[in-house]
């Protein structure tokens, strides 16, 4: 058995002031009134958090690598059949059109997406707004999108970035 | 009572608030910036705990200190003041005593030499002095390593007993 600390036993003997009485009263009348709206769980918000700046930043990193492909493709002009007035029109109207130089992110299509877990850390047990316990763990991934041209060109690019989770798990008991 | 279970702990709330107001008080007056401010934090805490439908029984407390603590923090937050908890303290040193009802020489020292601690071991050793909690428990409230709630118990010890020995002797 550890023997206790003489030090720290002077502290203990020290007793915090107690509550004024009015907070006693001030917690009876609002234990009467009625519960305003709650928020919601942490849970529920972290992860709609974390939804959010997820898409955002995969619908910004498609934009900009539809522009990028786009822009290197409006270099590159596809050849066109020399055309004649006596020759059958017919063939002309099949020559290979352009490539796309629009530049919109439309013109590229994701095909696949890949997320790789590279990391997770137990960042022990928390408190949640309403009480309950819950384990937070975080996990640390790269997602990579395969985005395909979709105007006969078979230009492909691939988009990685890292992403951060949050899980919130509620456990029963500690 | 099991710790899973969803009926009302053993007691009216005025029992719980007796078995735990004092503490919580002393807990709350680390994070506010003044006697009333603490007090709104219990009032806050308390009310919100003893709505939750997932208070449990066994180390409930342990949801009080936690419930407090998020208070803290949100009024912090809000008011935008970081240091405000670095200053709590010094704020209320001339109308506020964290002990007894009377203090005397030793508990004014006390007090004194507590508000010169840093925020981080303050906490921690108000949570495991007063608040009696073990250094597991005040890992889990503080979402800390235990490792770590030791470390700041220790120095913050080992600051108050240079401070203090003088006097307590």
């Amino acid at each position: 058995m550890i023997p206790s600390d003489p030090f720290e036993e002077e502290l203990r003997g020290l007793r915090p002031a107690p509550p004024p009485p009015h907070l006693a009263n001030a917690i009876a009348r609002a234990l009467e009134q009625p519960a305003a709206r709650t928020k919601p769980a942490a849970l529920a918000l972290e992860r709609t958090r974390r939804r959010a700046r997820q898409a955002s930043l995969w619908l910004g990193w498609g934009v900009a690598a539809g522009m990028t492909v786009a822009f290197l493709h409006s270099r590159a002009q596809a050849p066109r059949l020399p055309h004649d007035a006596g020759a059958n029109p017919t063939a002309a109207a099949t020559a290979p059109a352009a490539p796309s130089v629009t530049g919109r992110s439309g013109d590229f299509t994701a095909v696949s997406t890949t997320n790789t877990l590279v990391g997770a850390l137990d960042e022990g047990v928390v408190f949640l707004e309403d009480g309950r316990p819950a384990r937070k763990v975080r996990y640390e991934f790269v997602d990579t999108v395969n985005l395909r041209a979709t105007g006969g060109s078979s230009a492909t690019i691939d988009v990685s970035y890292p992403r951060e989770e949050i899980r919130l798990v509620p456990v029963d008991a500690l | 009572m099991s710790a899973h279970a969803h009926s009302h702990p053993s007691g009216t709330w005025q029992t719980w608030f007796d078995a735990y107001g004092r503490k919580l008080l002393l807990y709350a007056r680390q994070w506010a910036t003044s006697s009333a401010g603490a007090e709104d934090l219990v009032q806050e805490a308390f009310v919100r705990f003893w709505r939750s439908p997932h208070r449990a029984d066994h180390e409930a407390h342990l949801q009080l200190f936690a419930m407090v603590r998020r208070a803290g923090l949100d009024h912090v937050r809000a008011a935008s003041r970081r240091m405000a908890r670095e200053q709590s303290a010094a704020a209320d040193a001339d109308t506020l005593t964290w002990f007894a009802p009377v203090p005397d020489e030793r508990d004014a020292a006390v007090q004194a030499a507590l508000q010169q601690l840093p925020f981080e071991q303050r906490e921690v050793v108000v949570l495991k002095i007063w608040g009696e909690l073990t250094f597991e428990q005040i890992a889990r409230t503080l979402d800390i390593p235990a490792n770590t709630a030791a470390s700041r118990y220790r120095y913050a010890l080992e600051a108050l007993r240079r401070a203090l020995t003088p006097t307590l002797s």
